[in-house]
């Protein structure tokens, strides 16, 4: 350090984050190291431990989640079919690979202000054997609606999977509760058709739909790693930058409030606190076309 | 350069920084991710294939979406300001191949977009300084916080014109309030008039940022009429001139119509092409029966998506608890800039402000509303996307500006406000990677 005077450029925060017209000749001897009191000592070290579990639960929430990757997803916009009523119903039969399959996401939106819910029921097409069942209650604002169930393995088929969306016959819904299944525009699905009232809809589209399949946490990691194109580059490079920008993020909040401890263990403790609310709420914060609001099919 | 950098502390992390986040942003998302970066690489590539602008004879079947596109429901942005596109055609003699799985062209031109978010960055850095009295991490720090707006990184890593136009706002911003610490010198007022030609040749989009120097102009009228008016005369002529040659283009091969956005619009949709998805039967007023824009905005849900895709991407409908979040931030930013307008950004030590500087973000906000409401007018006339990078550089410049006049307050408030804000925009960014651009990107990599 400087003998007369101060450099912003070596002294940092403190004299930087003042104005330039402060920064002029001023005497000032070589700083002395100051350590924190006990006490302090204990709470910066409380304040470590917070992190560190904050972050633990965040990460086993993460572990213990299941987590799917997608074998269909829809390609283009996506247009209503419907409203349905108790006169009508949609649906899309599914060719199934050598996959089981665990999870549907399809598009339904509400627009009426009646509370209103729909049948989702998936079948065997040729055998007209319910498989799974179960019923929803339709949120306005959202329309993404995964539906989850005990993995259907493709042998225990004998023609292809079919997914039907209709009004239950106990609870009836109207033209006017506006309840519509979104349609992609575009032969999504090879090998698969749209429903329009259980007869085939004249046309090559297909309902919006997302197949899934679970995975352990270690493919999604794979998956994350060629994610960009089958480029692990492109995604070392990702990852690099990352770190390193926030390196220099930290940097400039800690200087900012003169570099202290305390300025980053705050930091420190509401980012991990954000992560663990973002994890534990995931659904709540995100896009309804990305998140979607769990069904249990039985 | 040493000198440049000394008298800056901090402004070369500054620069790593913002080039790191580009870097993140143009590696890790695929070609296209961004909304319609298909239709400015095509644009560029159209001009690069054919070794020059198109002829008037090309217009207007040039606009059409073609190969490999055709399914993009996109079109060509060849009616707009021909400025970046002929540009960046030259940027792919630089990338005539393919590199890795980046496209012909694309790696130059995100790159290009890169260079460019980071010289906004850089110029958000010195518009805050020259507000907040040279607090130089402070400005710093706001700048890194703007930086991490999702939607402005996003502009940083695809092809396309409006990073362009986000760094010739930037510098409209900067230029606008150096001229009013200057009281308007005639070199001040040629930036100024400088700064607005480059965003008259950016983007259509970007033309609402023009009121600002406009409206901040008007508080230099009481130093004499007849400055004025030249002053004014200067500035007019320093943004048309350099304009002028594809302004008279655009005049004769389009019918009149000088920026080209609304040839871009009808001729698509004259030959049945939406120009995007049900978001045509959604606000179009033809298709709704909407009678107003207010009543459009009541009636849909077009306020949380206009939301979203300010601050996020035009990938998505509705934020949700982000959404709602980042509104609740932006409520907060439109009080501080009432408040800074009334009461001024105190009198801590520093530079004092000229009386119009504390007009600054209110004067943003005008701009912000004013490129909402343009939005908003083009769903409701012509059906189009939602749209929200529009009004996205004037709201990171009122983010900018409010924090950064408010950290010259000798306050918890003043002391606070620039760590806390770029705290909350980290947590906006990680939320949005873990919560909005993992998920997707991971459902691009198809089938398992």
């Amino acid at each position: 350090m400087g003998t007369v005077g101060y450099s912003r450029s070596t002294l940092g925060s403190d004299a930087s984050n003042h104005p330039t017209s402060l920064v002029s000749g001023v005497a000032a001897g070589p700083p002395e190291a100051v350590h924190p009191p006990p006490t302090q000592r204990i709470r910066y070290l409380a304040a470590v431990l917070l992190v560190v579990v904050l972050l633990g639960l965040a990460a086993a929430i993460l572990l213990q989640r299941t987590w799917y990757l997608p074998t269909v997803t829809p390609t283009t916009g996506s247009f209503s079919v419907g409203p349905i009523s108790e006169y009508f119903s949609a649906g899309q039969t599914i060719a199934l690979s050598d996959t089981p399959i665990s999870r549907i996401d399809l598009a339904i939106s509400r627009n009426g202000s009646r509370a209103a819910g729909v049948l989702v029921e998936i079948a065997d097409a040729r055998a007209q054997r319910s498989l799974r069942s179960g019923r929803v209650e339709l949120r306005t604002g959202r329309h993404w609606y995964s539906f989850h169930f005990p993995p259907i393995p493709p042998d225990a088929l004998e023609g292809s999977l079919y997914i039907r969306v209709r009004a239950d016959p106990d609870r009836p819904i109207f033209d006017a509760d506006g309840v519509v299944v979104f349609y992609d525009h575009g032969d999504q699905l090879p090998g698969g058709e749209m429903y329009v009232r259980d007869e085939p809809a004249p046309t090559d589209w297909d309902l919006a739909i997302r197949t899934y399949r679970p995975v352990p946490l270690r493919t999604l990691i794979g998956r994350l790693y060629n994610m960009t194109a089958g480029s692990p580059v492109r995604f070392t490079l990702a990852l690099g930058a990352t770190l390193i920008a926030s390196a220099i993020l930290a940097r400039f909040v800690g200087k900012t409030r003169g570099g202290d401890m305390r300025t980053l263990l705050v930091t420190a403790i509401f980012l991990s606190a954000a992560t663990l609310i973002t994890v534990l709420t995931f659904n709540g914060w995100i896009d309804p076309s990305v998140a979607t609001i769990g069904v249990a099919l039985n | 350069m040493t000198a440049f950098f000394r008298r800056r502390p901090h402004l070369a992390w500054l620069i790593a920084f913002a080039a790191l986040v580009a870097i993140v942003w143009l590696t890790a998302t695929p070609f296209a991710w961004d909304n319609d970066e298909a239709a400015h690489y095509g644009t560029s590539r159209d001009i690069y294939e054919a070794g020059g602008l198109p002829g008037g004879d090309e217009f207007p079947e040039i606009i059409l979406p073609g190969t490999p596109f055709e399914d993009a429901g996109l079109g060509k942005y060849h009616s707009l300001p021909p400025t970046y596109y002929a540009a960046t055609a030259l940027l792919f003699n630089l990338n005539p191949d393919a590199v890795g799985d980046y496209t012909p062209g694309l790696l130059a031109g995100r790159i290009l977009s890169a260079v460019l978010y980071v010289l906004a960055v850089f110029l958000v850095y010195e518009f805050v300084r020259t507000l907040n009295g040279g607090r130089h991490l402070a400005a710093a720090t706001t700048a890194a916080a703007c930086a991490l707006i999702p939607k402005m990184a996003s502009i940083g890593g695809s092809f396309t014109a409006d990073s362009f136009a986000l760094a010739a706002v930037t510098f409209l911003a900067l230029a606008t309030v150096r001229a009013v610490q200057s009281r308007w010198t005639w070199r001040a007022t040629f930036l100024v008039g400088l700064a607005a030609a480059l965003v008259l040749m950016s983007r259509p989009s970007a033309l609402p940022i023009l009121f600002f120097p406009a409206i901040i102009f008007f508080f230099h009228l009481p130093s004499g009429l007849a400055g004025w008016l030249q002053r004014g005369i200067l500035m007019a002529i320093t943004t048309i001139l350099p304009n002028s040659w594809w302004l008279v283009r655009n005049w004769r091969n389009l019918n009149g119509d000088l920026f080209g956005a609304t040839t871009q619009v009808e001729y698509q949709y004259s030959l049945g092409l939406p120009y995007a998805t049900d978001e045509v039967f959604l606000f179009k007023a033809s298709e709704t029966g909407h009678s107003s824009i207010p009543e459009m905005i009541l009636k849909t849900d077009w306020l949380l998506r206009f939301n979203t895709r300010l601050w996020l991407s035009e990938r998505y409908n509705d934020g949700s608890g982000l959404g709602m979040f980042l509104a609740a931030v932006f409520v907060a930013l439109i009080v501080a800039a009432l408040v800074i307008a009334i009461r001024g950004a105190g009198r801590s030590p520093g530079r004092a402000l000229q009386p119009a500087q504390r007009f600054v973000p209110l004067a943003l906000l005008v701009v912000f509303l004013i490129a909402a409401v343009m939005t908003a007018n083009n769903n409701y006339v012509h059906g189009l996307y939602v749209i929200g990078r529009y009004a996205m550089p004037p709201a990171a410049l009122l983010l900018a500006a409010t924090v950064g006049m408010t950290s010259r307050l000798d306050s918890p408030l003043g002391r606070y406000a620039v760590p806390a804000v770029a705290i909350v925009m980290v947590a906006v960014h990680i939320t949005f990677w873990t919560g909005f651009m993992l998920p997707d990107l991971l459902r691009q990599i198809g089938p398992a």
